[in-house]
């Protein structure tokens, strides 16, 4: 199972930028590659990333072979208040993970 | 005085040393052609975009990239999203990213795969329907794939 990591500063404060760092493990399979036999192995990659909060979103990312496996994505966001972010990677062969982070902001 | 000579021309010679990028006009056209197929005839301006790659690259595999693009990040102005093109690989069109005034400031970092020594553009688009362009040169000793299928 992909193994998601996302790391959230502590000790915001109201109206902060902050950096927000994730990373997902997965092959990023590019469908150019071929095996030891010189069979073509399928492509197989993430297509799209989102993170919404308060039912919004505020990032989304569409992917292509061109990111590199294990796909690191960090992004900012302006913390106006505290709240539930959720985190979904969607790929091809129904390749979907929804991780969700409290945010702790302090007014 | 002879020893000072020697010195200045050390110096100088070390400058001269540049990357061997060197402009590529099937590159361009390639870039060109996809900008236009995707935003047609908006309005280009080549400055705001600041693209923060290594110059040399060992291996092309997992590249990192940082992109960030200037604008107010405000309701009436935000960049809307931003795209990464090398054209160079297989598949030029590498992602693109989107952003809202709540991102408070446009800004990505990722790693990316790269096929061979060439300019990474970056393309931002701003909710005003101006683009910003802007890329930046990386030699890549080897590149990401070398079992392509054509």
């Amino acid at each position: 199972m992909a193994k998601a990591r996302i790391n959230i500063p502590r000790n915001v404060t109201a109206g902060d930028v902050i950096e927000i760092k994730t990373l997902i493990t997965h092959p990023m399979e590019t469908g150019f590659r071929v095996d030891s036999l010189g069979v073509r192995i399928p492509r197989n990659i993430l297509t799209h990333f989102s993170v919404t909060f308060a039912d919004q979103v505020v990032f989304e990312a569409e992917l292509q072979p061109g990111i590199a496996a294990n796909p690191y994505i960090s992004f900012h966001l302006k913390a106006e208040r505290g709240g539930t972010l959720t985190f979904t990677w969607r790929g091809q062969n129904d390749f979907s993970v929804t991780e969700t982070r409290e945010l702790a902001v302090a007014s | 005085m002879k020893r000072r000579l020697f010195l200045q021309g050390a110096a100088a010679s070390m400058l001269i040393v540049t990357l061997p990028v060197r402009a590529n006009p099937t590159h361009d056209a390639k870039f060109e052609a996809w900008l236009s197929g995707h935003f047609r005839d908006m309005p280009r301006a080549s400055e705001g975009v600041t693209v923060d790659l290594p110059a040399l690259a060992e291996n092309g595999n997992s590249v990192p990239l940082t992109v960030s693009a200037d604008s107010p990040m405000q309701a009436q102005d935000f960049i809307r999203t931003i795209d990464i093109y090398a054209p160079q690989n297989p598949m030029p069109h590498l992602g693109r990213f989107h952003f809202s005034p709540s991102s408070g400031v446009a800004r990505v970092n990722t790693r990316i795969r790269l096929g061979g020594d060439q300019t990474v553009r970056v393309v931002a688009r701003a909710s005003t329907d101006r683009l910003l362009l802007g890329g930046a040169d990386i030699v890549v000793t080897e590149a990401a794939c070398l079992d392509f299928l054509f």
